[in-house]
């Protein structure tokens, strides 16, 4: 297999110059010419902004700033490379902070200090390989077509070739991704009768999740965080398990369990504050807050929440003063952001009230209405929470229902949310004026639904299709209705052939469902119909 | 002020090792650099600088095999079995060493079916191997060959080489490394004992990794084996 090395566009991140030159030289006996390198995670962002790599060669361990890791997140999270770039990290030693699956995202491969260019040149003609195998797979991944992964890994998985196992993986994820718990388990099944295998098992046990079957569920993973201790997926879906079953507190221990195991991921700290402020236990909370604001610096997953939730947990252990010191470092780390501002502003109003100084507050509600009013995107539903919760507590009742309204209007089917704000009404006491706000919101998605199915059924398209539409311009966020838009627009294509403004707005409207959750099955199912009337073969 | 940092000993240790590695790295693929320029064969500077690059393979040896005897000890280390295709993992581990074999006249072989698939962790394994291989360097007269193969459901790696062979004493202690390590048997001792240990943390259907350590083998020196359930 012949790599040609003098197409390729090369990146070399390290921080110490002899290892730069030291690479630079192995890859030009290679036939490189295009190798660029930085020092830093600051240069490095920079870097990836402007340019496209071929092949990122990033040592892990970069000093002061940015590691390896983070450098690989914010690239992936804010799409600076993309999924035919090879990412190596390089280490001196694989397991301090890479435990198993620790990470939201991992490299193609680590390659341990030292290594010598015959071993560097097979490792990336291996991996070079290995991206042509996955490419399909993997354009198909990020498009989120998981009915083209299953196609494409059926292919592949016949041939009992190199790669079996991995395509079966993809294969399996995507189904449960789609809901096809059944097809994936058989697979699995006869996978852990011959070899246990930690994926598989993760698997398995997040498909009885799914399946609400939380008891059998914890038992796997249990198992499997027995028998693999630095399995942090494992750990994670053990936690999200026991939170799912309303154990708080073994979830809380285990969540530890994981950051002592791996202590740089930024998200389960943000997990654990979560349910540590669930358990009341405010010392935790205040811990795992503060690493996260620490650890958030450098990462992209730097985010106001942190700042304002350890300023509440402050508040709520007697400390107003600390508490108001972490919103001021806050506005610093976060000047020219609105949403940031509001959240801030909301945050601060709410911490005021909780020290008695209501003008305060009232101030700072003003302020967060005044942001809100000059804001063009949604700002998240923990602010909007936070912002009906200081309107209501200092007697603001028809602007808190007016905010409350929109929020579950918008995530009415987000039962996650829907939890949260149903913990906010029994907070302050309004519990049935809550349900109340819920239930109607609820009725009239439900209705509209019965009433437009009804309608399609009858073969009433147009009036299905009126139905659907003008109910979507109130609920825009709305799936079901975004779904059953498309679908009475499909069926009418189908029916009386194409017509170039309906594709378009059924496009728009699977487009919205595609954005909240890709792996609808639904939205797969009338994505392939829809690509049908289109006429679109891919 | 901020109080005193209180630093762990385990992230001490981390960036003693980034270092330490950061300098093997350049001084091996320097070595390795001026030992290709040196094109005759019989250049005296050869031989010396495969010993060189020898020495410092035992280093990083040492280093790898610390600090993971250091978590085992810390109940730190936990296995990473993953699946592995061996031909590749070997290739890549010849490779690894073959310039320095070269400089030193000696020919490292290997063999292996393709594609093997089997799962163990590599990390570590490729520790034990490249610690027996190190020493093979060092007593083989001529010949070092690595293979690896499928018996009886195990997988069976073993370095073998045309050398004076192990002393009787190691052969013995093979078994049971724990109650027989003596500091006076120097790093092959350690390194023994670390391959046990590593060998005994694989384990599949009930059973249980193991090494052998012997005599002969195709080319009559030092055979040693890791057998992996």
């Amino acid at each position: 297999m012949g790599v040609d090395y003098k197409q390729l566009r090369f990146l070399i991140v390290d921080d110490f110059p002899e290892m730069r030159s030291s690479l630079r030289g192995m890859l030009e006996t290679f036939g490189a010419r295009n190798v660029m390198d930085t020092r830093n995670g600051k240069e490095t962002i920079a870097l990836l902004e402007k340019k496209s790599f071929d092949i990122i060669l990033c040592d892990y361990n970069l000093g002061e700033g940015k590691n390896g890791q983070h450098i690989l997140e914010e690239a992936k999270h804010r799409n600076l490379i993309k999924y035919s770039t090879v990412f190596m990290m390089i280490t001196a030693e694989t397991t301090v902070a890479m435990v198993m699956g620790a990470v939201e995202y991992e490299p193609d491969g680590y390659l341990t200090k030292p290594f010598n260019k015959s071993v560097l040149k097979t490792r990336l003609d291996k991996l070079i390989e290995r991206k042509s195998t996955f490419e399909m797979v993997e354009r198909a991944l990020a498009n989120e077509d998981h009915a083209k992964v299953i196609a494409l890994c059926d292919e592949r998985v016949t041939e009992d070739g190199r790669y079996k196992l991995e395509f079966l993986k993809l294969k399996c994820e995507s189904l449960i991704h789609t809901g096809q718990y059944r097809k994936a388990a058989d697979i699995l099944d006869s996978l852990l009768a011959g070899r246990n295998i930690t994926w598989a098992n993760l698997c398995l046990g997040q498909i009885h999740f799914y399946e609400k079957n939380f008891i059998h569920a914890k038992d796997i993973f249990q198992n499997l965080v027995q028998e693999h201790k630095n399995y942090i997926p494992g750990y994670d879906w053990l936690a999200k398990t026991m939170i799912a079953m309303g154990e708080t507190n073994e979830a809380q221990t285990v969540l530890k369990a994981a950051i002592d195991l791996s202590p740089n991921a930024i998200l389960r700290h943000k997990k654990l504050a979560e349910v540590a402020i669930r358990n009341n236990n405010l010392d935790v909370a205040e811990r795992s807050l503060k690493s996260a604001v620490k650890m958030g610096k450098y990462s992209c997953y730097k985010n106001t929440g942190d700042y304002t939730t350890l300023a509440k947990v402050m508040a709520d252990k007697g400390a107003p003063i600390e508490s108001v010191k972490i919103l001021n470092e806050a506005r610093k780390e976060f000047t020219n952001d609105a949403d940031a501002s509001i959240d801030l502003a909301v945050s601060e109003g709410i911490i005021y009230k909780r020290m008695g100084r209501d003008e305060e507050a009232s101030k700072s509600l003003e302020q967060a209405a005044m942001l809100q009013n000059t804001l063009t995107k949604k700002v998240s539903t923990d602010v909007s929470l936070n912002y009906a919760r200081l309107c209501y507590e200092l007697g603001h009742t028809e602007q808190g229902d007016k905010a409350m309204q929109e929020l579950v209007k918008a995530h009415i089917e987000d039962e996650e949310i829907m939890d949260k704000a149903q913990a906010l009404f029994a907070d302050l006491g309004k519990q049935s004026e809550g349900n109340i706000i819920i239930d109607d919101i609820k009725k009239h998605v439900k209705d509209i639904n019965k009433e437009g199915v009804r309608l399609a059924n009858e073969g009433k398209l147009e009036e299905a299709i009126d139905l659907f539409e003008k109910a979507s311009k109130g609920l825009p966020n709305n799936m079901a209705i975004s779904l059953n838009a498309a679908q009475a627009l499909i069926l009418y294509l189908q029916k009386n052939g194409r017509e170039d403004n309906l594709l378009a707005r059924a496009c728009n409207y699977l487009n919205r469902v595609k954005e909240k959750n890709p792996a609808n099955s639904r939205f797969q199912q009338l994505f392939t119909m829809y690509k049908q009337v289109a006429g679109i073969n891919q | 002020m901020t109080a005193p940092v209180r630093l762990e000993f385990a992230s001490i240790l981390a960036n003693s090792i980034h270092d330490m590695k950061n300098s093997l790295s350049l001084l091996i693929n320097n070595i390795e650099q001026i030992a290709g320029h040196c094109g005759a064969a019989d250049c005296p500077s050869k031989q010396t600088l495969s010993k060189l690059g020898f020495e410092a393979k035992r280093v990083n040896n040492q280093l790898v095999q610390l600090l993971s005897l250091y978590k085992l000890d810390q109940n730190q280390f936990y296995l990473n079995v993953v699946e592995n295709e061996v031909s590749e993992w070997l290739h890549e581990l010849v490779l690894q060493h073959a310039e320095l074999f070269d400089a030193r006249g000696l020919t490292l072989n290997w063999n292996c079916p393709k594609p093997l698939l089997w799962f163990f962790d590599p990390t570590l394994v490729n520790g034990v191997i490249n610690n027996i291989v190190t020493n093979a360097f060092r007593y083989a007269h001529k010949k070092v060959t690595i293979g690896a193969c499928k018996k009886d459901q195990t997988l069976v790696l073993s370095v073998n080489d045309d050398g004076e062979g192990y002393p009787e004493s190691l052969c013995a202690l093979a078994d049971k490394p724990i109650s027989g390590i003596n500091f006076q048997t120097g790093s092959t001792g350690l390194g023994l004992y670390f391959a046990y240990q590593v060998a005994n943390m694989h384990t599949h259907h009930g059973r249980v990794g193991s090494i052998r350590v012997s005599n002969g083998g195709p080319l009559g020196g030092g055979l040693f084996e890791l057998v992996l359930p």
